[in-house]
This record gives C-alpha cells, sequence and structure tokens, in this order.
C-alpha cells in the first residue's frame, strides 16, 4: 500500500491534467482548488466488507421504504415509533411530494452513507446524504491514474476495480427510465462546488449533461430541447440542483437555476427524478436517530451497522443528559450541511457554553448531540513523513433492482491535527479506498 | 348570505421585450363550505397556452407559458361568490401545527409568548383572540418597510409590518402554542390590495381571523388559497428570458350585490 507514494507528485500533476478539482466559495469569491490526493490508500479487508456491505443495503432500504411510506401512510408515525413533529418540522419534508409515487418506488437511487472507523474496529454511520451525494468521481479518477502510472501496484493487491461507478449510476438511470426517453444529468453549471464531478460522470456514464435552459416541460412532459431546439423526450433526470430550486413555479421563486413546471411532469409519473424530491426528510440530522428504528420496523431485522450514540434534546431525558454532559459531547445543528454547525463541547468557553444551552432549551427539536467517537486515524504523506489524521469514508450505495454498494468509497481525511471535522467543503484531501477481494 | 362581486387585475410592463414567460397565479376563488362560486372568469394576455389545475394544497391554479417576445403581462380575474359564515369543516392535516419556512419561532417569538399567559381553561377562539391583541403591542402595520421575503421573526425584529407579516406572526404564536393555524391568501371587501389572514382550527372546523383588523371573520373575505405561510400561497410568480425592468399595477374591488 505504500508503493504508490513515490509516485505522489506524478499522480498528483496527472490529476490536476485531468482537472480535479473542488470549488469553493471564500468571502463571496469563487475559488477552485485541486483537491489533494494522498497516495497511500485506505484498504478496507474482505471480511470487514462483508458486514459493511450488509449493513449498508440493510440501511439503504429501510430509508427507500420509510420515504415511501412518509409520502403516503405515514405508518411508522402511526405507530408512534417516530413522533410527527420529526417529520412535518424538517426543512426536508416536502408537502408537494404528499402521494407522488416515484418511478419504480425507488426515492433514494444513489445514498452516500458516512461511516468512520472506531478505535475498536467496529464501523459507525455519522450521517446518511440522500439528496445529492457527491465525490464518487475522486476515487474514480485517482484509481485511473494511478493504475496508469502503477500497473504493478494493482497486479500484486487484489483490489476491486472501482471504475464501474458510472456503469452502475448509468443502471440505475436505465432502471428508472419513464417511456425509454433521454437520460440527463442536470447541473446547474460551473460554478458549483463538484461541477467536475457532473461533466465526468456524463461522459463516462454516456448521457447528456445538461444545463436548466436545455429543458423545457410541455404537456406535463419534460423535452430536451438540444442545439437546433429539436425536441426530444427525457425519462429520466439525474440532478445535481437542490430540490428547492429544481421548478422555479413550485418552490423559489427567485431561482434561475430550475425548469418551470418540471414538478408536474414529475407527479404524473412521466419523468423519473434521481434522487426523488423530498429525500432531505430521510437524511436530517434528526431523523438520522431513528434510522436504526426504521431497519427492525420496516424489514423486521436488527440494524447491522450501529449510529454514534445520540441523543435528541426533543426528549426531557436525553435533553437533561446533554444539557449536564453538554463539555463531552458534540453539538449539531439539524437544519445545517456540510462540517458547519458542528460545535464540541470540548472546545466551547462559558459564554458559548451558556448559549447554547439556551439554545437548546428553547429549540430542542433544531439539535442533536452525540458521544465523540474515538475514531482511527489514517496514515497520510506530509512532505516525506508519514503522520496521522482522522479520516471518514463516504460509501455509496445504488438502488436499481437490487441495492448494491459500489466497492469503493471517498476516504476523505482533515489537515489539520486537532480537527474531527472531515468534509471536502472544510479544506483536507482525500484517498483511493481499497476494497479487497480476499 | 351575501354576494360578493370582486374585479382583480394585474397589469406588468416590461421595459424591454421578454420571452419563454412561464407563470402560475392563484387568482380564483374556490369551492369551501361558505363559499360557493356562482361566476368566475379569468382573461390572461398576451394569449399563450393556460392550464387550469390545482397544487398539492387544493388551491386553484391557471399556469401558463408564453414564449413570444412581449412586453406587457395583464390578467384579469372577475366573478361573484356567495358566502354564508366563515367556517370549513375538514380533517386537520398536521401539517399546520409545526413550524415553517415563514413561522420559525426564535427569540423575538419566544419573547412574545413569554409575555402572554393563556389560561388553559380559555377556549381556542378566545386564546387567539389574547394572542393577537398582545402581538399589536410588538408589531405595528406599516407598509413597504417589509417585503414578501419577510419572516414573522424579522417582521418582528423591524416591529413593523403589513397583513401578511401579522398573519405570519400570529400562524407562529397559535403553532407554538398547539393550536393549528395556517396562511390564507385572498380579498377583502373594500378596493385595494390583496390581503392575507389566518384560519386556526378547533374541533374540527377552520375559522377565519384576521390579525390586521384584530377581528374574527363572518363574511366578506374570498378566500383565494391556504398554506403553510406564504410561499404556498403566492398569488402570482412567473420566470422569463430577457432583461427588463418591471412595472406592475394591481386593481382589486369587491362589493357586496344587493339580493
Amino acid at each position: 500500500m505504500y508503493s504508490l507514494v513515490k509516485q505522489r507528485d506524478t499522480v498528483n500533476k496527472w490529476m490536476e491534467r485531468f482537472g480535479v478539482r473542488f470549488g469553493i466559495y471564500k468571502g463571496g469569491n469563487f475559488l477552485e482548488q485541486l483537491f489533494p490526493f494522498d497516495p497511500i490508500p485506505r484498504v478496507i479487508s474482505h471480511k470487514d466488507w462483508i458486514e459493511i456491505e450488509a449493513g449498508l443495503i440493510q440501511r439503504v432500504n429501510a430509508l427507500n421504504l420509510f420515504l415511501e411510506d412518509i409520502y403516503n401512510e405515514k405508518r411508522i408515525v402511526k405507530s408512534g415509533i417516530i413522533p410527527e413533529e420529526f417529520i412535518y418540522s424538517s426543512s426536508g419534508y416536502m408537502a408537494q411530494c404528499e402521494g407522488i409515487t416515484p418511478s419504480k418506488k425507488i426515492f433514494s437511487h444513489i445514498s452516500g452513507i458516512d461511516l468512520v472507523q472506531a478505535k475498536d474496529g467496529k464501523w459507525i454511520v455519522l450521517e446518511d446524504n440522500l439528496r445529492i451525494p457527491s465525490g464518487a468521481s475522486y476515487p474514480m479518477i485517482a484509481r485511473t491514474v494511478t493504475r496508469k502510472i502503477s500497473p504493478e501496484t494493482f497486479k500484486q493487491n487484489a483490489v476491486f476495480d472501482n471504475r464501474n461507478y458510472s456503469t452502475m449510476i448509468r443502471k440505475a438511470m436505465d432502471y428508472v427510465n419513464v417511456d425509454n426517453g433521454l437520460e440527463v444529468i442536470l447541473t446547474p453549471g460551473r460554478y458549483n462546488s463538484a461541477y467536475f464531478e457532473h461533466s465526468y460522470l456524463a461522459e463516462k456514464a454516456g448521457v447528456i449533461l445538461a444545463f436548466a435552459d436545455d429543458l423545457i416541460v410541455e404537456n406535463d412532459t419534460v423535452y430536451y430541447k438540444g442545439l437546433f431546439d429539436q425536441r426530444e423526450r427525457v425519462g429520466v433526470i439525474y440532478r445535481r440542483i437542490s430540490d428547492e430550486y429544481l421548478d422555479p413555479l413550485a418552490f423559489e421563486s427567485t431561482s434561475l437555476l430550475g425548469v418551470p413546471n418540471l414538478m408536474r411532469a414529475y407527479a404524473k409519473g412521466n419523468v423519473a427524478i434521481m434522487n426523488a424530491l423530498g429525500n432531505g426528510v430521510a437524511d436530517d440530522k434528526g431523523i438520522y436517530y431513528f434510522v436504526p428504528k426504521m431497519v427492525e420496523f420496516y424489514l423486521g431485522e436488527k440494524a447491522i451497522l450501529q449510529n454514534a450514540p445520540t441523543y435528541l434534546p426533543y426528549f426531557e431525558e436525553d435533553k437533561k443528559y446533554v444539557l449536564e454532559n453538554l463539555k463531552t459531547l458534540v453539538i449539531k445543528d439539524v437544519a445545517e450541511a456540510g462540517g458547519s454547525g458542528v460545535m464540541f463541547g470540548r472546545e466551547m468557553n462559558e459564554e458559548q457554553l451558556i448559549n447554547i444551552k439556551h439554545l437548546i432549551e428553547t429549540e430542542p427539536r433544531r439539535w442533536i448531540a452525540q458521544e465523540v467517537i474515538d475514531f482511527i486515524d489514517l496514515e497520510i504523506m506530509d512532505g516525506e513523513d508519514r503522520i496521522y489524521r482522522k479520516a471518514d469514508l463516504r460509501a455509496f450505495v445504488i438502488s436499481e433492482a437490487e441495492t448494491k454498494v459500489w466497492h469503493s468509497g471517498l476516504t476523505r481525511y482533515t489537515r489539520s491535527p486537532t480537527s474531527f471535522i472531515v468534509n471536502s467543503s472544510q479544506g483536507g484531501g482525500f484517498k483511493d479506498t481499497w476494497i479487497m477481494k480476499k | 348570505m351575501i354576494k360578493l362581486q370582486y374585479w382583480y387585475k394585474t397589469r406588468i410592463t416590461f421595459s424591454e421585450n421578454v420571452y419563454r414567460h412561464h407563470f402560475l397565479l392563484r387568482c380564483a376563488p374556490s369551492v369551501f363550505d361558505f363559499q360557493k362560486i356562482i361566476e368566475e372568469k379569468c382573461v390572461i394576455s398576451p394569449n399563450g397556452t393556460v392550464t387550469v389545475g390545482r397544487d398539492s394544497f387544493g388551491n386553484l391554479i391557471y399556469d401558463g407559458y408564453i414564449g413570444d417576445f412581449h412586453n406587457y403581462f395583464e390578467f384579469e380575474a372577475t366573478g361573484i361568490v356567495q358566502q354564508s359564515y366563515y367556517c370549513i369543516k375538514e380533517e386537520l392535516n398536521p401539517l399546520y401545527l409545526y413550524p415553517s419556512k415563514y413561522t420559525q419561532p426564535m427569540n423575538n417569538i419566544q419573547k412574545l409568548l413569554d409575555s402572554v399567559k393563556l389560561p388553559p381553561e380559555k377556549s381556542t377562539l378566545e386564546k387567539v383572540v389574547l394572542l393577537s391583541a398582545e402581538l399589536r403591542k410588538f408589531l405595528i402595520y406599516e407598509s413597504g418597510v417589509t417585503s414578501i421575503q419577510t419572516t414573522a421573526e424579522d417582521a418582528l425584529e423591524i416591529g413593523k409590518g403589513v397583513c401578511q407579516d401579522f398573519a405570519h406572526s400570529l400562524i407562529a404564536l397559535c403553532r407554538k402554542n398547539g393550536i393549528p393555524a395556517r396562511y390564507i391568501s385572498g380579498f377583502m371587501l373594500g378596493e385595494g390590495f390583496t390581503h392575507a389572514w389566518i384560519e386556526y382550527y378547533e374541533n374540527g372546523v377552520w375559522y377565519g381571523f384576521d390579525p390586521t383588523h384584530n377581528r374574527c371573520i363572518e363574511t366578506g373575505y374570498i378566500k383565494i388559497a391556504n398554506g403553510r405561510d406564504y410561499s404556498d400561497c403566492a398569488l402570482d410568480k412567473g420566470v422569463f428570458s430577457g432583461l427588463a425592468q418591471q412595472k406592475l399595477e394591481v386593481f382589486l374591488k369587491v362589493q357586496e350585490i344587493q339580493q
């Protein structure tokens, strides 16, 4: 696993030539930076993987059943397992999606599940991303480059190939495609942090990269306009635009990104949208607490993968515990994503602690608290030295006729030695993830 | 029983030609227990494709598309409704019990809630009346200070606002006290602008309350749309291509017709 270290500069040069970039907004300006690649891969043993894979499939199946239930019968609420408040006051719940069943009943076609490995070796789920999980293209392209530069590495190590991700996406699109229409990836444009990925995936999957302007809805049917305004029926849209910007008439009217009346075409079942609208209700940080319960409720099984120990101040007992143990916990704002709104009790001064206590008392539904997990450090190269940093793993789960886990994943690590927050929008770099065949 | 006749006319003049214009209008009343439609018409120009449907909250919508160049957009909705006492029997959607985008309770709402004690033996109506009376101490009617983007919390921060802000604030207060409440867009007897008020829920029935005028609604309010807050009930929305300044003129008149 160290064989790529001496090739590090060559790999990074190639990545630069491929244009592997990550856009961020800093002080109102859009900057594109290279997403640094670390040459030491994360290696996951075959034995570990078997369990992770089974756990992920189970989890995502339960989440898909949950979404179908929530936008229809709401059995899990009626059974008293999830308080209705957690559904209706979730910023990801979309009343407009009530009663809509998407093509083939799949809501989350591509799920990005963030895991960490605790020091005792156990894998723990930190977060589910069921809206637009991004980042798969980085390990894909890193593998492409490293295989070229060091083919012998992959002769000596029996690693699952990961360059099939685009094929998996394509199969998922084929599966839900309505009336065999065109398949498009809808991008908000080049000023999006993941634009590189949109264009790369479109090319690799052999589908059209479309901007909102390229699509038009007529008679509740979506058409791709093309260069000469010829109209071709669209059957599936893998959209990389968030829900509220998809349709300026149905949602946010100040948006210029969306496609007017797309929501109506979708509601009538004339187009598949992946991932479905309204998925945010299932990856809300508050709902996360209930995922193991969903597995039991919908599948009648015990959850294979565990959550981090989580407390909901919404429940009196939990609130009491959280207020008393604030200093050892990590507090998260359920409405925030991407590592913002995450606060460690041990880093807060007295004033901040009083502040957050007040917020938890007045808006209990807005917060969750978790025990800080002591997760393993991974080796990374810092100049010529090997040092240890915190890292997580985003596993990608694809739901079509079957639910499958991509045999790789995005391993992200922190730059700063004291940080526990691993997120591409907060700096840091990535590693390839090797899943061993034996 | 009264009969109300309404004229609702909007004209947008564009400084330059625009095209690919999509629009969505909530400009026609629906049938409710208390409201019958005797006559209803909506004329939209320039000519485009228009379809009539319902949104996910059951509101009547006209939506359409004008592809060609045009420099104005106009619609004229007219009709006659017959009304009895404002109430709607309906099964409760729990959605209306919880905060929504415009009605998130933060510090200002909390402050207001702390300042008013609602005796538990009071009826829902009495509680709404108390909350509305308290709200007036914190929010003064003044137009031009807030916009359609202003949330209840923001309006209370400024301390001034219009019907939309009064409605959002009272909804937030009701919901925080466990009273289901929803936002209503519509027309009020007289001449002027479109109006917003709330409905609160008690024992299987929605009743109307107008926080701007601090009164219960009996008749004279033509209900157009309901939803969680303004974002579900905007009366007109549009997107178009082209760089143009817009000038908006609205005319609205509602009068009672003698039987």
